[in-house]
């Protein structure tokens, strides 16, 4: 039986079988969904699909006070609705086939961290979010490594490109190392879509896996010293990094550090003082309201102009990758100001082996704290990733000559 | 040695509101023993790197006490 998704965390074997028979019992729709199992997830993200109806995307480990500030409501029954639903297609190929004829009506949302604030919403369509998904006649043999989570952009890009080519998907993330080879080798996995700092905490291995033949990286920079020893380890594996992001989806793709623009995406990709512009009619439907050229906050260097062709160096504005999370440092820092006994609070990136960067803070406290009492009021308010890792408690805010808070350590 | 790694290990249990340990085993595996995920790795690397001076992540991940202690002693 041709298997759908397996999850060695939440003890789940599903064929498409059960996948088909699952859809059938969901009887109401609820625009909002809030799981912790990444099988109920991708149930719900079918059923919409299927319905024609949106759907908004939230992290499970969001706090009752975000999902109340991003829906305005505590608990998301109040949203569940009895709808006309469509028949559920009753074999896998007819499922496939009424997936890819997903209506325009059809809308994902999701949340990405804002460059001010609070998290802001991204809506794409059909045609947005599956630009650079491709479709292979006949791969039925592709078995997806899952390891992003399933309400980022990254994660849908991934469930879309292996749902819609019928292939399966095995869950990676949140495994072990252990368990993560144990399933690899088990489940004969074929495509892995993931961060570098995924890639980074696989390593070391000293056996090789032959069934990769296809690494995809990207969120975060690619270092060639992890590509050669993903090559050691994945010797049938062909690498492509990615440039995606929830704004715009998955845009470029290379085999090496330079990204060269196809020529149909030519007219709607400009650099500019070294900061690469995204025309808006490429971005969710959402952002459409904002400015022709929407800035991505990414800098770039050219590489060459015909054909264009550039490479990332870094980000220009207040968000921090943490193992592939963008986390943005104002909505930290408003969160620890909420701490009456705190005066003042810095929060900065410190680069780190396992994640890229880790988050630190430097507090300038009017009484004592300690940093757990920190960490725990910060829990109620903040998703785990946000808190930062390392809390320093100092007499004076290290600032800029300009007297801003300084974001980088020197 | 032990007793500094014991005190850090606590240190990041005691942030997650995780059970501390009274006593350091060797054979204690950091995910599966200790439950630790991938941020507490992280704050475990810059804990240790103030005490130690090593980042003992920097050449791969490390999953067990025992495999710290020879990263740290390799560097000593």
């Amino acid at each position: 039986m041709s298997s759908f998704y397996s999850d060695i965390v939440d003890h789940q074997s599903i064929s498409w079988d059960k996948l088909i028979a699952d859809l059938i019992e969901l009887k109401s729709y609820n625009p909002f969904c809030f799981k912790k199992s990444y099988y109920e997830i991708f149930i719900r993200l079918i059923f919409s699909m299927l319905n024609g109806k949106k759907i908004t995307l939230l992290d499970s480990d969001l706090s009752e006070q975000e999902i109340f500030e991003l829906t305005g409501h505590h608990d998301l029954s109040v949203f569940e609705k009895d709808i006309e639903l469509k028949k559920i297609p009753s074999t896998k190929t007819a499922l496939i086939n009424a997936l890819l004829e997903t209506k325009e009506s059809w809308q994902i949302t999701l949340y990405t961290s804002g460059t001010t604030g609070k998290p802001k919403s991204v809506s794409h369509s059909f045609k947005s979010i599956t630009r650079s998904l491709k479709l292979y006649p006949d791969n039925q043999l592709q078995v997806w490594g899952f390891s992003y989570l399933p309400t980022h952009m990254a994660g849908i890009q991934v469930f879309l490109q292996a749902v819609l080519n019928g292939n399966s998907i095995v869950r990676l993330i949140g495994l072990s190392k252990t368990e993560m080879l144990d399933a690899i080798l088990e489940h004969q996995i074929t495509h892995i879509s993931a961060t570098p700092t995924f890639y980074r905490l696989l390593l070391p291995i000293n056996t090789e896996f032959l069934t990769i033949i296809k690494l995809t990286s990207g969120g975060e920079k690619f270092d060639t010293s992890l590509k050669a020893h993903l090559s050691k380890v994945f010797p049938n594996a062909s690498f492509t990094n990615v440039y995606a992001s929830t704004e715009v989806g998955a845009l470029f793709g290379s085999n090496g550090e330079f990204f060269e623009v196809k020529d149909s995406l030519k007219e709607y990709i400009k650099i500019q003082g070294n900061e690469l512009f995204i025309h808006q009619s490429l971005l969710g439907i959402s952002m459409q309201n904002y400015a022709i050229w929407y800035n991505t906050g990414d800098l770039v260097e050219i590489h060459s102009n015909e054909p264009l062709s550039f490479k990332f160096k870094s980000r220009k504005s207040d968000l921090i990758n943490v193992g592939g999370f963008k986390i943005n440092v104002l909505e930290v820092e408003d969160a620890l100001l909420r701490i009456p006994e705190i005066r003042q609070a810095r929060v900065f990136a410190e680069s780190n082996s396992v994640l890229g960067n880790i988050l630190c803070c430097e507090l300038d406290t009017i009484s004592e704290l300690t940093e757990s009492e920190i960490r725990k009021i910060l829990s109620s308010d903040l998703q785990e990733v946000k808190i930062p890792r390392v809390i320093k408690f100092v007499d004076q805010i290290t600032t800029t000559p300009t007297g801003k808070i300084k974001r980088k350590v020197a | 040695m032990d007793n500094i790694l014991l005190r850090v290990i606590n240190t990041v249990l005691e942030n997650r509101s995780k059970s501390t340990i009274s006593e350091l085993k060797d054979t204690y595996n950091f995910r599966n023993d200790l439950d630790f995920d991938s941020l507490d790795l992280a704050e475990l690397t810059v804990r240790l790197e103030v005490e130690f001076d090593v980042d003992v992540f920097e050449n791969g991940l490390v999953n067990t006490v025992e495999e710290i202690k020879e990263r740290l002693m390799q560097k000593a």
